[in-house]
Formats: C-alpha cells, sequence, structure tokens
C-alpha cells in the first residue's frame, strides 16, 4: 500500500483507519452463492457441448459422477488452502481412475470426435475408426467423465476461488465455440445457463475490482487517499450480485426465447441475404497480400521508369466475379481472338516482372530515327501483316475503366490519337482502332512460312530486286500468294523505294537492340535447373538460322511440351519466397494459370535465344463471347461485346526478324483452333515443317475441345448477379475502426506520458525532481516565446518573468527559476516546500496556457505537444 | 467507465454479428438479453436513487490539534438488491490552507440495511476543518451506470483548538492605589492573596480555593473567598501579521500564535482572570474585543478568530484611540512581527502595571529595547513552549 509522499499543504492528516459497520447482521450464505454460480457455469458449459453434438452416453452415470466431482471440487475450492491431503488423495485417485480407464477414454474420445464430424459435415460417415473394443455409450460416458473433471475443476475454482471472469472463460467458452463456430444449435436452457453464468462472472469481476485478494491485516486498504475494502469486508455482496445476474439473466433469457417460440420466429429473408453475402465476402477476403489487392491504386501501372509492373506468385488464387468492366463494338466482327495489351514486363528478375529503363532507349540512336520517321516498333506489325491481308475493322471501347483505356490492340493501323514513347509505352491512348480483321497472328506467319526461302517479311516484296522475283514466279504460285497473302491490296507497291528502305533499316537497327535487351535471364541456379529439364527441346532450335515459321513451330513445340507436363488451374498457390517463379511452375508445382504459363514461355523462349517479352492485357474472344450481340445502326451492322474481368490475361510476345512483336499464346486452354496449312511447297523441309505443324496443331486442337468449357465464361448465376458486395463495407468498417482508434491511441499515449511525467516530478531526490520540473516549465517558456537557448540563467529569468508572470498571478517565475538554479548548481538540497512552489509554478503556467487557448490549440497542447 | 461502456458496446456488435451469422434463435435471444440488460439496469439505478439516503455526520464539534475525529457517512439502502460499489468523494479543507485534501472512499452497500463507514482524520494545524461529501454514487453491476444518492447533510465543520502550553500566570504584586476605593480587606472578591471568608465547599467551588490546611483539621472541606478585588482588568492583544496562510511555515506561526493565546486565556479562565482579548480586523475595519469568561466563550471566540486571521494585521493608532485611556492590570501583546510602533506604544503609552510584548517569528530580528516595567520575549514557533512558561500579568 503506497500511502501520499507528497508533502501535506493542506494541514490535514488522513489516517489509515477506517471501519464499516451495518445496522442489520443478515447470515450470508456467500460460498453456497458461489457454488450456485459456479454449478450454472458446469451444467450450462458442459450440456450446451453435448447438446450440440449429441453424442451417445449413459445419462444418469454421467449426471452422476459429474454431480460427485463438482461436490468434489466445489468444496476443495471453498476450503482452498486446507484438507491438503484430501486434494491429494483426489487427485491420485483420478490418475489411477484413468489409467484403468484409458482404453475407454481414448475410444470414447474417437467417438466424440465422430459425433462432432457428423454434425458439422452433417455426414453419417464415421472419420475416425475406433477399436470396437467397448460400446460407445459406455466409451463416451467414460470420456466425458474424466474430461469433464478439469473442466469442472477449473469452474469452480475460478468462481469460488478466484471470483475471476477470464478464467471462467477460458474453462466453458472454448469447447462450445467448436459448436458455435460451425453453426451447431445448442439446446436453448442449457445455452442461456451459460450465458447466465457469463453475465454473472461479469459482474463478480467488476464488483471485485480495485480490490486486493491477499489476506491482509487491514478492513480496508489505502493507495494515496483512496481505500479500498478487502474481499473480506465486502459483506458478501459480492456473492449475491452475482446470483442476482445469474437469475435475472435466466428468467430473460428464457422469456425472450418462449416468446420467440410462441411467435414462431424466422429469420428474415434479408438478414439471411447478408449472412450468405457476408459468408462469401470473407472467404475470398485474403490479407496476405494486401498489396496486391490494392493494385488498383495503381502499383501495377506500367510507368515511364524501370518499376516493377507485376509481381509473381503472390496469391493464392486467381478469382473473377465475371462482371463486365467494359464494351467493345466492331464494324465487322474479328477473326481470331482480340489481345488488348496493358502492360509489358521486360526484365525477369526476383519473381518480378519490370519496364527495361528509359536510359536503354536513349543511348540507342536507332530510337531517334524512329522518331524521325515516325515509324516505331508499335507500326511493324501492322505495316507487315496489313500487306497480306486488307481486310480491317473499326473497334471501338466504351464504358472504360482504367486499365481498358490504357490497352491497345495489335495490328492497329497509325492513330493520330495514339503517341509512341520507345517501342512499347504510349504517352496518349484512343479509344478507336482500326484493326486487322484477322487478328490470328498464328495462322498469318504460317501462311507466309512457305515464301520464307525467298522474302523474309512481307514489305520486303516491295523492295525493287524482291518485286522482280516476284513478278518472276510462275504464275500459279504467283496466284497463289497474290489470293492467299496478298488478296488484292491496292497500292501495295505503292510505297517509294525510299520509304522501303527506311522501314528496313529502322528495323534492322532495332533488331540489336531486341536481341540484346529481350534474350536476357538472370543467372541464377534456377535458370540452370529449368534448362537443363527443357535443353532436349531448346537445343534443337537455331535461333540463328531458323525461319518465322520455324520459330513458330519452335514456340508451338514448347507449348505443348509445357502443357503436358503442367496443369491449368487458377488455384495453383503461392510460390515460396525462397523460390523461382517460372522454376517452381515448370519443374515442381507444374499448376498454374495464364501468368505462369506466359512467364515459362518467355523464359523458355529466351532460353532458346528467341527475344521474347511477358505481356498482361485482355482477351477478347468475340466467337464466344456470350454477351455478343449483332445490332444494324444506320443500315449497317454492329457488333457488340462486353469485356469481363474474367478475359483478363497473360501471354507471350516474340520478336520475328522483319515482322515485329508477334503476340503469342503459351497457355494451351487459350490456344486459338488453328487450320491445318494447304499451302504448297517447293522445299521439303517446309513441307515436313508445315505438316508437322499441321499434326501439332491438330493435336493442340484436340486439347483445346476438351478444355475449352472449364475456361469458357459462365454467365453469372441468380445469385452471384445479385450478391451485394460487402467488401467495401467491411473495408471501411475497418478502416472507420483504424480512424476511431487514432483518437484513443492518443489519449492513451498523453496518459502513459502524463503519468510518467508526474513520477519523475515525485521521485525522493528532490533537486532531480526540481530539474526535471524544470525542464518541463523550460518547454512552458519556450511556447510563450521565451528564448530558453541562453546560457545565462539571469537571462531566462529575466526574459521568462517579462513573458510568463503575467499568467502566473500571485507566484513570480524568478522564484522557480532561482529554485531550479540551485538545485542543479549548488549543494543546497531542495527543500519540500520550494519543490511545492517550483510545482505550482509549472502546473499555474501550464494550466493559464491551456485554458487561454480554444478547443484545438488545446488538442494539439495536449495530445501532440504534451504540454498541458 | 467509459472503456467499460465502449467494450459493452463492442460486446453489442459482436452478437450482432452472430445473430447475422448464427442460423439459430439462440444468437437472437443472447442479442436481446445484453440489449434489455442495460434498461433494466437504468431502472435498477433510478429505484435506488430515490429509494436511499445518505448523511455526513461527525461527533466531535471541536477538538484539538493532532486529535484524532471521527467522520461518519451513512447510507440507507432500501432496495432488496446490494451493490458493491459505492463510491464517496470527501472533500477536506483547512481555513487556514488554499490547499484541499480529497479522499476517496468505496465500500459494498448490502440489501435493506443501513451502512455506517468511518473514517479518522486530524488536523495539525488549530483551524477549521470543513468535511464535505462531494459526491456520492453508486455503479450498477456492470459499470455501465451511476447513479448520485440524495444526500441529507453533506457538509460538517469541525473547530479545531489548538494545544495547551503549560503556562503559569502569576499576578503582580503592586498594588493599585486607588483613593476613593473600597475594595481592600473586607468584601469578597476574587483577589487570591487576601482572604474574605471560608465557606463549606459546596458542589461546584473551584477546586483551588479549598482551604486545605483548614480541612485537614476539621471534618468538613472548607472553601476560601476571596477578599476585595483588585481591579484586575488584564489585556491581551493579538496582532499577527500574514498576506497569506498557505505555506507549512505560515500555518506553524499561527498555530503558536494561537496556542499561546488558547493556553494564556485558558490558564487566565481558570484562574477566575477573565482576559480581555483584542484583535484588529482589517476586513472589517475595526478593533475587536472579546471577554470570555468560560472556557466555552474561548471556543467562541477562537471560532470567530479563525475567520478573521487572515486580517489581523494590528493598526497601531486605532489601538491607541481605543483603549489608551483604560487602566490595564496587565498588557500582553502576542504578535508574530516586530513592529517598533506597537512595541513603543505599548511600551510607553499603555496604562497598565506590567506589560508583555511576546514576539513569535522564525526570523532573526534584533531585540528591541524596552523599558524596565516591559517584558519582551522573542521566541520561534518551535520553542514557545520553552520560552513562554511564565508571564506576569
Amino acid at each position: 500500500m503506497k500511502q501520499n509522499q507528497k508533502p501535506n499543504l493542506s494541514g490535514i492528516q488522513i489516517e489509515n483507519t477506517i471501519s464499516m459497520a451495518v445496522q442489520n447482521r443478515n447470515y450470508h450464505r456467500s460460498t453456497l452463492f458461489l457454488i450456485l454460480i459456479a454449478f450454472f457455469g458446469a451444467i450450462g458449459g458442459i450440456f450446451t457441448f453435448l447438446s450440440m453434438f449429441q453424442p451417445i452416453y449413459h445419462i444418469p452415470i454421467l449426471f452422476g459422477c459429474l454431480l460427485t466431482e463438482f461436490v468434489l471440487c466445489a468444496i476443495s475450492a471453498a476450503k482452498c488452502g486446507k484438507w491438503l491431503i484430501i486434494k491429494l488423495l483426489s487427485a491420485g485417485g483420478y490418475v489411477l481412475l484413468f489409467y484403468l480407464f484409458r482404453k475407454a477414454f481414448c475410444d470414447g474420445f474417437i467417438h466424440i470426435a465422430n459425433s462432432i464430424y457428423k454434425i458439422i459435415f452433417l455426414t453419417d460417415w464415421q472419420r475416425f475408426t475406433i477399436s470396437g473394443e467397448f460400446t460407445e455409450e459406455y466409451s463416451t460416458t467414460v470420456f466425458l467423465v474424466f474430461a469433464c473433471f478439469p473442466i469442472i475443476c477449473m469452474i469452480c475454482y475460478s468462481v469460488i476461488h478466484f471470483q475471476n471472469l477470464f478464467l471462467s472463460l477460458l474453462a466453458t467458452f472454448p469447447y462450445v465455440e467448436i459448436g458455435f463456430y460451425q453453426g451447431v444449435a445448442p439446446n436453448h436452457t442449457y445455452a442461456i445457463m451459460l450465458f447466465a453464468f457469463w453475465a454473472s462472472m461479469c459482474a463478480v469481476h467488476l464488483s471485485n475490482s480495485g480490490a486486493y485478494h491477499k489476506k491482509e491485516q487491514n478492513s480496508f486498504l489505502r493507495r494515496d487517499n483512496t481505500f479500498f475494502p478487502v474481499s473480506s469486508m465486502r459483506f458478501m455482496v459480492t456473492e449475491k450480485i452475482g446470483v442476482i445476474v445469474l437469475c435475472v439473466v435466466m428468467i430473460l433469457g428464457t422469456g425472450i426465447d418462449l416468446i420467440l417460440q410462441a411467435t414462431n420466429y424466422h429469420r428474415n429473408d434479408f438478414i439471411k441475404k447478408i449472412r450468405s453475402d457476408t459468408i462469401e465476402n470473407f472467404s475470398s477476403m485474403d490479407f496476405s497480400n494486401l498489396e496486391d489487392r490494392f493494385s488498383f491504386l495503381g502499383m501495377n501501372r506500367p510507368t515511364n521508369n524501370n518499376r516493377v509492373v507485376v509481381k509473381l506468385g503472390r496469391q493464392d488464387k486467381q478469382e473473377y466475379q465475371n462482371i463486365s468492366i467494359s464494351g467493345l463494338t466492331f464494324s465487322e466482327l474479328p477473326e481470331g481472338r482480340i489481345y488488348l495489351k496493358f502492360l509489358t514486363g521486360e526484365i525477369y528478375d526476383e519473381n518480378t516482372w519490370s519496364m527495361l529503363p528509359l536510359e536503354e532507349y536513349e543511348s540507342n540512336d536507332v530510337f531517334k530515327l524512329f522518331e524521325k520517321l515516325d515509324y516505331y516498333p508499335q507500326d511493324f506489325l501492322y505495316e507487315n501483316v496489313i500487306l497480306s491481308s486488307s481486310s480491317t475493322t473499326t473497334m471501338t471501347m466504351h464504358n472504360l475503366n482504367r486499365v481498358i483505356s490504357r490497352s491497345v490492340p495489335y495490328g492497329y493501323e497509325k492513330n493520330p490519337s495514339l503517341s509512341y514513347q520507345n517501342d512499347n509505352r504510349f504517352t496518349s491512348f484512343s479509344n478507336e482502332y482500326k484493326i486487322l480483321r484477322n487478328q490470328n497472328y498464328e495462322k498469318i506467319l504460317q501462311r507466309f512460312s512457305g515464301y520464307e526461302q525467298i522474302f523474309d517479311s512481307p514489305y520486303a516484296l516491295c523492295r525493287e530486286e524482291n518485286k522482280e522475283i516476284f513478278q518472276s514466279l510462275p504464275s500459279e504460285n504467283n496466284a497463289d500468294m497474290q489470293e492467299l497473302l496478298f488478296p488484292a491490296i491496292p497500292g501495295v507497291f505503292s510505297y517509294s523505294p525510299e520509304t522501303v528502305e527506311a522501314m528496313i533499316l529502322c528495323e534492322n537497327g532495332y533488331r540489336d537492340f531486341v536481341y540484346k535487351h529481350h534474350t536476357k535471364l538472370p543467372d541464377t541456379d534456377a535458370m540452370q535447373r529449368i534448362y537443363n529439364t527443357y535443353s532436349y527441346i531448346i537445343d534443337s532450335y537455331d535461333a540463328e538460322y531458323a525461319t518465322a515459321s520455324e520459330t513458330l513451330e519452335f514456340l508451338q513445340a514448347l507449348r505443348e511440351t509445357v502443357s503436358k507436363q503442367s496443369t491449368y488451374t487458377l488455384a495453383p498457390g503461392k510460390t515460396p519466397v525462397d523460390q523461382d517463379f517460372a522454376a517452381h511452375f515448370l519443374l515442381d508445382n507444374q499448376k498454374g494459370y495464364c501468368m505462369h504459363y506466359a512467364t515459362a514461355g518467355v523464359v523458355l523462349a529466351r532460353m532458346a535465344g528467341i527475344p521474347a517479352r511477358y505481356c498482361e492485357g485482355y482477351l477478347v474472344d468475340c466467337k464466344e463471347n456470350k454477351t455478343l450481340k449483332k445490332t444494324v445502326v444506320n443500315g449497317k451492322s454492329v457488333y457488340t461485346l462486353n469485356v469481363l474481368d474474367s478475359n483478363a490475361h497473360a501471354w507471350v510476345e516474340f520478336y520475328i526478324n522483319g515482322w515485329g512483336w508477334v503476340p503469342f499464346e503459351f497457355t494451351y486452354t487459350q490456344v486459338e483452333p488453328q487450320e491445318p496449312s494447304t499451302m504448297p511447297s517447293e522445299n521439303p523441309t517446309q513441307q515436313a515443317a508445315v505438316t508437322t505443324a499441321a499434326t501439332t496443331i491438330a493435336s493442340t486442337e484436340v486439347i483445346t475441345s476438351t478444355t475449352t468449357t472449364t475456361v469458357s465464361t459462365t454467365a453469372p448465376t441468380p445469385s452471384q448477379k445479385n450478391r451485394i458486395d460487402l467488401r467495401p463495407l467491411l473495408w471501411g468498417a475497418i478502416i472507420l475502426l483504424i480512424i476511431a482508434a487514432i483518437p484513443f491511441s492518443l489519449h492513451l499515449f498523453w496518459q502513459f506520458s502524463e503519468k510518467r511525467r508526474n513520477k519523475s516530478f515525485r521521485q525522493k531526490d528532490k533537486n532531480a525532481a526540481a530539474i526535471c520540473i524544470y525542464c518541463y516549465l523550460l518547454r512552458l517558456m519556450k511556447y510563450c516565446g521565451v528564448n530558453t537557448a541562453s546560457t545565462k540563467i539571469s537571462d531566462i529569468s529575466e526574459d521568462g518573468a517579462a513573458k510568463c508572470n503575467h499568467y502566473l498571478g500571485k507566484y513570480r517565475l524568478e522564484d522557480a527559476v532561482s529554485i531550479a538554479a540551485k538545485a542543479k548548481f549548488s549543494h543546497h538540497t531542495i527543500t519540500d516546500e520550494e519543490l511545492t512552489l517550483l510545482l505550482q509554478i509549472t502546473k499555474k503556467l501550464a494550466r493559464s496556457i491551456y485554458e487561454e487557448n480554444g478547443l484545438f490549440k488545446r488538442m494539439k497542447l495536449r495530445y501532440f505537444m504534451h504540454l498541458c | 467507465m467509459i472503456l467499460i461502456k465502449l467494450l459493452y458496446l463492442v460486446i453489442l456488435i459482436i452478437l450482432v454479428c452472430f445473430w447475422v451469422l448464427y442460423v439459430d434463435s439462440i444468437a437472437l435471444v443472447m442479442l436481446l438479453c445484453a440489449l434489455c440488460l442495460p434498461v433494466l439496469l437504468i431502472i435498477l439505478m433510478l429505484w435506488l436513487k430515490f429509494r436511499s439516503e445518505a448523511s455526513l455526520s461527525c461527533n466531535m464539534n471541536t477538538s484539538t490539534s493532532g486529535e484524532s475525529i471521527p467522520v461518519t457517512i451513512i447510507v440507507n439502502n432500501r432496495l432488496p438488491f446490494s451493490f458493491s460499489q459505492t463510491h464517496a468523494v470527501i472533500d477536506l479543507r483547512h481555513s487556514f490552507s488554499a490547499e484541499k485534501e480529497r479522499m476517496r472512499l468505496q465500500f459494498p452497500l448490502q440489501s435493506g440495511n443501513i451502512t455506517k463507514m468511518t473514517f479518522y482524520i486530524h488536523a495539525d494545524f488549530c483551524g477549521s476543518l470543513d468535511i464535505s461529501l462531494e459526491k456520492l454514487f453508486v455503479l450498477d453491476y456492470f459499470h455501465l451506470f451511476r447513479t448520485n444518492l440524495r444526500m441529507s447533510s453533506k457538509k460538517v465543520s469541525v473547530l479545531i483548538l489548538p494545544k495547551r502550553m503549560p503556562m503559569q500566570i502569576s499576578e503582580s504584586s503592586a498594588p493599585v492605589n486607588c483613593s476613593d476605593s473600597d475594595m481592600f480587606g473586607d468584601k469578597p472578591g476574587d483577589d487570591p492573596s487576601e482572604i474574605f471568608g471560608i465557606h463549606e465547599y459546596i458542589p461546584g467551588d473551584p477546586v483551588s480555593r479549598i482551604h486545605w490546611k483548614l480541612s485537614s483539621k476539621s471534618d468538613q472541606t472548607l472553601v476560601k473567598e476571596f477578599s476585595t478585588p483588585v481591579l484586575k482588568s488584564v489585556l491581551v492583544i493579538a496582532d499577527f501579521q500574514t498576506s497569506q496562510l498557505t505555506s507549512q511555515n505560515i500555518m506553524r506561526e499561527s498555530e503558536a500564535f494561537l496556542s499561546l493565546l488558547y493556553s494564556l486565556a485558558c490558564t487566565m479562565i481558570e484562574q477566575q482572570t477573565a482576559p480581555t482579548i483584542l484583535w484588529y480586523s482589517t476586513e472589517s475595519n475595526e478593533i475587536r474585543q472579546y471577554t470570555p469568561t468560560t472556557l466555552t466563550d474561548i471556543t467562541e471566540m477562537f471560532r470567530e478568530l479563525y475567520y478573521s486571521l487572515n486580517s489581523m494585521k494590528m493598526d497601531v493608532h486605532h489601538l491607541l484611540n481605543e483603549v489608551v485611556n483604560e487602566q490595564f492590570s496587565s498588557v500582553t501583546c502576542i504578535t508574530n512581527f516586530f513592529s517598533e510602533l506597537l512595541t513603543t506604544a505599548i511600551d510607553q503609552r499603555m496604562n497598565a502595571n506590567q506589560r508583555n510584548i511576546i514576539i513569535i517569528s522564525d526570523k532573526q530580528m534584533e531585540k528591541p529595547l524596552v523599558s524596565d516595567h516591559s517584558s519582551l520575549i522573542m521566541t520561534t514557533p518551535d520553542n514557545i513552549d520553552k520560552d513562554v512558561k511564565a508571564l506576569i500579568v
């Protein structure tokens, strides 16, 4: 017990003696009250559990044993500290009996576990096998008898001896929570008993708050000038309160339950809906990758420096809501799937994709040439392909979200709204594109494959010398070529030679850049492992001499190999932190979705020497899109469809000399069915290659046909359609709680710092205490504008007096300064009176400053500056 | 309490969530119970407020410094419910101190019973002690609400008299000549040096007047009757100067000052001398005179004296105007401040056989010169009982 150590200036001493008397001395059965409360707790807890899971047991025996145990434990708790021998004998007997009945106990445990399993999973199946030596009733009863003994013991001690709420909760809550958590309904009477027990113990615990439980000689305990009665002096009020609360809650609970039963209460549909939505939302919430969850804030956006654009392997699974995020309108329905590219990853390192730094572009002159000619790598593909296929369609994007508005399709005609930066970035975007109608680039490349020996790219045809070669070809071949590759393109040879040369020059210069930067991989063990596993394929490809079609065939073969060794799933699990993403997918886990396949494709392509990039965006299948509608506007057919969030996709871009960056689908489930190539070829190698390609395509088709259904978008179910997305609300609630916690934390922190400060003022060494008070006074003076940095005490005193004395009334600041100076610089021991005066002056100044200011400044003074 | 309310709110929110997520109606039962409990508690608290009362009492009206004073809080709970947390906040104020002591007491209330809580205090210094029951409230079972109990009496005052010092008062032997006096010899009076007569002891006679010699010789107890009274008018001037009574030093000084005054007055009363005690109040701008004849009168005088202690500073001119023409057998001035004016006035201008000047102060000062028929005692508050043991009045 601490008494007030500060000097008493009031001249009044409060003595330690306090007596309490009552007029009518009633006999209270305090222990019996507590035993009653404990009884409710034991019965309520144990039988709530039993009513939930309904194991088979022998009721009279169990009840008799539990009663006996209860009586024993209650007496033991009431006579705590006494009858030690009997307690030891009881414990010994328990252990001995437990040993004798151990087999039945184990069987009983399994029976109980099975009962729990059956109720939770609503099945009759016995989850755990049992020895069968004992009957279920017998073994369950034995188990319950022995398992309930420590529970009853804990309840009795926590109620009768300790009168502690938390111990009581610990003794009753855990096993009951198993059922509550799983939504199992208990017997209402026992549940109400349990609830009444908790409320009663709460009241008992609160009524004891502030009292010491150790046996003290005094009837009242003193802390400073506050007096608390000891437990024995509470005149049995605590126990009575416990019983009152117990009875009230029992009556209340039973009454409410009867009313609900009488009124045939059923849950509102609205509540049921909220419940189902909440459960769904909670199950979809994942706190482990908050950063990715907040990616909509812009963390995964491509930027103009080499920031990371994609972080790989952070999510357990990929989920979609199948909600529409944008719409597309076409004048002509495109063939093939449309890739809308949002971002590109160029550097693969530490399980991330990032963009090349701008310095790499600035140091390369070819980009200046691009700028000069206004002809960029982004234009290569269109310029090449348009020569082979003139059919275009206009694609308009509407209801754009932030991602779609920055996504660009392939094979678009140069658009004044678009502005480029280097080979990958855009500084302005468009919502309308004129794109190639045939978006199946694999098919286009295959068509050209027969002529690769002659021309390395379609616009190479435009060269004068090649024009002659073209014209010198047999007319039937010429005709085929014209028909298949160049169906009536007006002005195909209309490019001026200078223009053609410039275009070829750009592309040639760009190739070096591409091969330098887009074939790199990190030099790690993981890459080596991948190479070792796939070397039999990788080494079969000759990057130096391969044609476009050979490259395509190689990539297709790679795709097939990977597809055979992996499984497509949207829930592949996270990549362990210490493992490489690609290696984990290709070699260990072998499960993944488009992100995994695309990354693996880029890695393997680069290993083979093929420049490749990782792309993300949206993949829109016009034909299989269930939202596709055809309307007629001004006599013309217009096709519209919605882009869904589930259309998000990742793929590979690889560079083909002369053609540019071509998209390649590496996820086998997304591969478009390819028609077998029927192009004649004079080159048997090419013919074989074509055949091989055809075979590959056919097999891919098979795969596609079996797996397409799993990936096809499903129409949202009615429940999904009308589902209330409570996640924003939940996040809002969490944010509100955090906001509410801030002032609370500030207040707690202020209280803590106040206590610490006051403690320093009350320390035994008065000189040190005076110095502490003076330091605080200096802060107050500084706030008032006093120059406390001066080294002269007299200056501080003078300045302080001028600026602060008007706050102090009858006190003077000079006195405080002189006391502090004495404490610090002289051998004088500060007296109580001086210390008190110093403290009074300081407190007076603090109070005056506080009262002088308005509400906000007061808050600032108190919670942020800790001055008042 | 705010924390507990917040906690209860959190529990309610948890129960609401539990009700939403849990299919069985037991969750609704729990929620409704949790909602009804505060309502019941409010009703209980209101009921308690109207069916209970409290009072503060103290059996002692007067006490001395250092003596234990019992103070009792009586709470009558007529409800059939007990409460474990009754909080009483008591403020203790000393008339001479600007600081107050606050005391908090927590005790249980039994159902249908009267609870008496007695605590003890003592004052270190004399003065008037005000004890007030600032707050008395009861918390409910879950500490959500509280109610203030009705209080029939919430303030008591106790007069703390100073400690009495042992003193000897001796009378001046110099006779006062009065030509037209018929006061010598044969008339009863109260001059102990002259015996007028002897009578049998009557209950109520002072014990000090018993004639032991004669009583031992006879079977009866005989009491002396003193002779004609000498005109003994004893004046005591109380001059206590302070601008504030906040520091302990000042309280020590005032304790010593009042203790001397009290001891002097009581001793004189016991010796059948009624002193005239005089002090000047700057507040009312007048000389206050008081002539106690009994110890009760002294108590009443001190009650008044305490309230004017702050403003006592003696106005010498006023004093001289008031008493300069009177004759006194002795004038005793008790002061804590050396004033040459006052000392000179008493020493040279007062018409008295004996003049005593007692200066009580911790400050070091030169002893002023006084004439032969004046006695000057300079002392400190700690040594007063040693330095002032006997006075000639």
